[in-house]
């Protein structure tokens, strides 16, 4: 972090040229999301979302799982480390999660082919999605 | 004279990859995402058909056109898939191959 502080003061005698103020405000963004971690308590929101999963209409009312079913579960494993764990239970959160954040940088910077990308990012999502629902409805069999 | 961006292209962008997200819930709230940027869609279009050297932002609208369809398939066929099982085995059925699942387990 310090290191690309100190690479940015050198170019500060002409920060007002638009590059130079984005790479400024991304910086400013990235400092204050690490501080904010820090403020937050994570094991208390860690037991918070698990105690108060959101169910799944159709997993309770009808006994099929859906598309999403996992999701959640996924996404408290991702927040607690387990990288692995993880993408076995739900492969298509991390590439999901990658794709939104693209998708707010590519309405914020507006990205040559940003449109394209995210259309090859979200082919790969529904693949991972079906294909992952398919395997999981199959093992029940 | 200036380019104006096609309004809406960005909120069809994000209606359009929020309808596979919403896949969740039977498959309506795909549907209904889908839907309405389908519609946000084909207006732009047809403003961009009109006079095409007015607007840019084209793209977004295209990409999310492809993507509202794709969601709207798969949330469709999602939708039929619940209505079909629960038609032939239904409520009583579901709930005895519930119960034999969490036996194995």
């Amino acid at each position: 972090m310090k290191v690309i502080w100190i690479w940015l003061e050198s170019k500060w005698d002409n920060i007002n040229e638009p590059k130079n103020l984005i790479y400024l405000k991304l910086l400013c963004l990235l400092q204050g999301s690490f501080y904010f971690l820090g403020l937050l308590r994570m094991n208390e929101i860690i037991t918070f979302l698990e105690n108060n999963l959101l169910f799944c209409p159709s997993k309770e009312f009808i006994g099929i799982e859906c598309l999403g079913c996992g999701l959640q579960r996924s996404f408290i494993l991702l927040i607690k480390g387990e990288f692995l764990n993880s993408i076995i239970m739900y492969p298509a959160l991390i590439p999901m999660l990658i794709m939104i954040g693209y998708l707010v940088s590519h309405i914020y910077f507006d990205f040559k082919n940003g449109a394209s990308i995210l259309k090859y990012f979200y082919f790969l999502n529904i693949i991972l999605i079906v294909a992952n629902y398919f395997i999981k409805q199959l093992s029940y069999i | 004279m200036e380019k104006q961006t096609l309004p809406n292209s960005t909120l069809i962008l994000v209606f359009g990859i929020l309808s596979i997200l919403g896949c969740c819930c039977y498959g309506i709230l795909g549907l209904i995402f889908a839907i309405v940027a389908l519609v946000l869609a084909k207006k732009a279009t047809a403003m961009y058909t009109e006079n095409p050297e007015l607007y840019e932002g084209y793209n977004n609208v295209k990409t999310g056109k492809i993507l509202a369809i794709i969601g709207l398939i798969l949330s469709a066929i999602y939708l039929v898939f619940v209505v079909i099982m629960f038609a032939t085995i239904g409520y009583e059925g579901y709930m005895d191959m519930v119960r034999e699942q969490m036996g194995q387990y």
